[in-house]
């Protein structure tokens, strides 16, 4: 517990210091073009790291093939034809839930 | 100081300002309301003590990164990577700052401070749409301060709702799948061009492949390849629209009104 409220507090200050960099503390400073172009990749590179380790991975190892993996796909394209953050949670759970009332039990979630 | 001051100093509040920006907010404070939801329901599945998840939502103040420290600590993963991971998921904040620092420039040093903790995906892309056409320095901050705090509302009200609601929850509703869902939701949107296509699905790869790298730094090591393969992708083309970029990582973001873009891709 006394280390998860360090991890929270630590991440919580340098979100800030992120935040406030060029608002106040480096009011006249210029982002060099090519950071900005690393800082615009940081959310695709990160975000699809994270799909493929909460959806693959399971403490490192392969998690097996279950009703997961067709409903994120269904989200993903959902996700893609609808921009809409709703829709894709309503797609996803929704297809989540159907798909393990449908696949056989060794299948299912 | 005259008398005067004190009233001077309060209209920088002008409460139909404010009430406009969290208007023009409102479409993606409901959509953030389920997200935050989703987000508390996974805090009380996973070690996060549930308090702690609550809190990290009104100081760390970023869903993507709040939700990758839960799965990581699910993981066992140690401290420093954990807050590496989070610290890099959140970097996007600097250009997002250095494109809103023209409007703060204008304003007191302690609303610069104040207001720099509210600059979410979401309520800088609405300021910046509103600040093309705004020019008065007040109307700025009066409308950013709507709309970026009535925001968080949202998003705090949704993560204590999902707490609350989390550990009523039975298992076979599937709760874990909120987190990768999540993930899906907000990655798709995020790939706009070639050089996030190139970041997005090697960044993707390398983690499956780096799955066994130690300290659970997997996700790290796939995120910098990504994006150093994106910037090789990327050589040569200009520098990000900040907004267009902020835009494109919050998917309900098209639905910004008031002056919203040329062609909103939103059906």
């Amino acid at each position: 517990m006394g280390e998860q409220v360090m991890i929270v507090a630590i991440v919580a200050l340098g979100t800030y210091a992120m935040r406030a960099s060029m608002v106040s503390i480096l009011a006249h400073v210029v982002i060099p073009p090519r950071l900005e172009q690393a800082l615009g990749l940081v959310a695709p590179a990160v975000l699809a790291g994270l799909v493929a380790q909460t959806l693959f991975l399971d403490h490192g190892t392969w998690r097996g093939f279950d009703a997961w993996y067709p409903a994120a796909a269904i989200a993903a394209v959902v996700a893609w034809r609808t921009r809409s953050f709703g829709w894709t949670l309503v797609a996803g759970m929704g297809s989540v839930w159907l798909l393990e009332v449908l696949l056989p039990p060794p299948l299912a979630g | 100081m005259e008398p005067s001051s004190r009233a001077r100093d309060d209209s920088w509040l002008d409460r139909a300002t404010i009430l406009a920006g969290a208007r023009a907010i409102l479409p993606l404070s409901i959509g953030v309301f389920p997200f935050g939801m989703a987000y508390g329901v996974v805090v009380t599945e996973g070690p996060m003590n549930d308090s702690l998840g609550i809190v990290a939502s009104v100081i760390v103040l970023a869903g993507a990164a709040q939700l990758a420290m839960v799965d990581l600590l699910g993981q066992g993963a140690p401290w420093f990577v954990i807050v590496g991971t989070a610290l890099v998921i959140n970097a996007r904040f600097v250009m997002y700052s250095g494109a809103m620092a023209p409007s703060f420039s204008e304003f007191p040093r302690r609303w610069r401070l104040f207001l720099a903790h509210f600059l979410t995906d979401q309520a800088t892309v609405t300021s910046l749409l509103y600040d093309r056409g705004e020019r008065r320095p007040r109307r700025r901050l009066a409308y950013l301060a709507g709309a970026a705090v009535s925001f968080a509302l949202a998003w705090w009200a949704g993560t204590i709702v999902g707490v609350v609601i989390g550990a009523a929850i039975p298992p076979e509703f599937q709760v874990g799948f909120a987190a990768p869902l999540m993930f899906v939701a907000l990655a798709v949107p995020s790939v706009r061009d070639r050089g996030s296509l190139v970041a997005a699905a090697v960044g993707f790869s390398v983690t499956l492949i780096a799955r066994d790298a130690p300290l659970n730094s997997g996700l790290l090591i796939g995120a910098a390849t990504g994006i150093a393969f994106g910037l090789l992708a990327k050589a040569g083309s200009p520098p990000p629209d900040p907004l267009e970029l902020a835009e494109s990582i919050e998917p309900a973001a098209g639905v910004v009104p008031d002056q919203a873009h040329q062609g909103s891709r939103h059906g």
